[in-house]
């Protein structure tokens, strides 16, 4: 009789066991899966929002003080009015945010114009890269000066650009916000 | 014992099943399903893009040149003009929106520029629109208005260009003066309609329009004439004399509309 019953025990058991573990994984799994999807769609989410608040800073306002040198900058902005451009701001921000160049704008003199500004957009952490073209997407220059400024992407692990369309000198331009990081660091 | 047993096994076990096969079609769906990227933040871009494609195409006067064409189009669309409109409204937005978002941009109801191969409408997971209000255009009508002046040698009087008017059409009038004589002409001459209007009052009546350029200056001149204002005309002449000239004005854009530009975006 003892044995009989062990015998069912021991089959019901198995079965039973397999079926717990196999749903048990499956939910590890899911639980795994549903945070990282979360996680990236989050992240995601703020990247881009944040970026859509830069390009729409740069294009429609005219910064703090309205007519800001790379002095006396607070808030950056590209307009003289909504979407539409200034060349003297423009080039002010291709010198302020060139990553090339170390004119000593902060305290660490070691540290190149882009990364003493970057702050300035409100990007957080993330990197940034700043074009503007014709509306057909052939290069322009403005007083000479090519416009772009920011760090090129390298090596990056997430990126997304902004495009807006504006005004300068009584022609349509585009800009372009490519926002970027290397790493799986959060910046929230 | 036994049979009583095996019956409960079986519909344990097909109770059990049916709860494990669900539990399993659930998991794998939920594990497999994938939340979409778009995000409020993808409609704030959308909707950006529209508000920035209006706006310098405003700001640049291309959306009047657009008008303009459609209006004096009349709504043919095998017209020139209709074909100036449509080919300038594609070229931009050809550039002014990216190339993953479909559009579609209309004068009031018609269609001038779509692009819908770039993304499905009906499946489209973010939609928007922006409108600007042209003031000045309708479809058909023309851009110019008429202004006109009016002058008589005996006695003498005049009065000068007064305001733009759609049309200018001319009346049969009938002027009545002190002495309470009547007089009737056309004015202009040329005119030829069945129009009757009087000044045989303190203000001019019958079928007076003073939305008509030339009806509007002849009622200038005979209040001119009318030094007392009491509707009688100071001096009998004949209307026939009177001589209208009429000028075309440009920039009486606000006689028309307004006309609804819109685009509307998906992606």
């Amino acid at each position: 009789m003892i044995n009989r019953r062990a015998q069912v025990f021991s089959g019901e058991f198995l079965l039973a066991y397999f079926i717990f573990m196999t749903v048990l994984i499956l939910c590890v799994l899911l639980w795994y899966n549903t945070t990282r999807d979360l996680t990236e769609a989050e992240s995601y989410r703020i990247m881009e929002e944040r970026s859509v608040d830069a390009a729409e800073q740069l294009v429609k306002t005219s910064g703090i003080p309205g007519n800001w040198n790379t002095s006396n900058i607070e808030s950056v902005g590209l307009a003289n009015e909504s979407r539409i451009l200034s060349s003297e701001k423009i080039v002010g921000f291709v010198t302020l945010f060139d990553d090339s160049q170390f004119d000593g704008l902060c305290d660490d003199i070691s540290l190149s114009n882009y990364m003493c500004n970057r702050y300035l957009l409100g990007l957080g952490g993330y990197d940034f890269y700043y074009l503007i073209t014709n509306l057909n997407g052939s290069n322009l220059t403005i007083g000479g000066v090519f416009p772009a400024t920011g760090k090129a992407p390298q090596n990056q692990t997430r990126l997304l650009s902004v495009t807006r369309n504006a005004l300068l000198d009584g022609e349509i331009v585009k800009t372009t916000l490519t926002v970027w990081y290397t790493s799986a660091e959060e910046f929230m | 014992m036994i049979n009583n047993k095996g019956y409960t096994v079986i519909l344990d076990s097909l109770f059990a099943f049916t709860i494990t096969v669900m539990l399993f079609a659930g998991l794998w769906g939920a594990i497999h399903y994938k939340p979409s990227d778009t995000s409020s933040s993808s409609f704030k871009r959308l909707h950006y893009i529209s508000e920035d494609s209006l706006e310098v195409l405003n700001k640049k006067g291309v959306l009047d040149e657009i008008g303009e064409a459609w209006a004096e189009s009349g709504g043919d669309n095998s017209s020139a003009n209709w074909t100036i409109a449509k080919n300038l409204s594609e070229y931009y937005f050809e550039l002014l929106v990216p190339s993953h978002v479909g559009y579609r941009f209309y004068l009031d109801d018609d269609v001038l520029a779509q692009n819908t191969s770039r993304s499905d409408e009906s499946s489209s997971v973010a939609m928007t629109h922006s409108f600007r209000l042209l003031v000045g255009y309708a479809s058909g009508q023309p851009l110019r208005g008429n202004v006109a002046r009016a002058t008589i040698l005996d006695p003498p009087a005049s009065v000068d260009y007064g305001n733009v008017h759609a049309k200018a059409v001319g009346c049969n009038w009938t002027i009545e003066f002190e002495d309470l004589s009547l007089a009737s002409g056309l004015i202009p001459q040329s005119y030829n309609g069945s129009l009757e209007c009087n000044y045989t009052g303190a203000t001019p009546a019958g079928e007076y329009d003073p939305f008509d350029a030339y009806a509007e200056a002849t009622a200038r001149l005979l209040r001119e004439l009318d030094s007392d204002s009491d509707g009688l005309v100071d001096q009998v002449f004949n209307p026939a004399a009177v001589e209208l000239e009429v000028g075309r004005s440009g920039g009486v854009r606000s006689l028309w509309g307004p006309a609804k530009a819109k685009i509307v975006l998906w992606m």
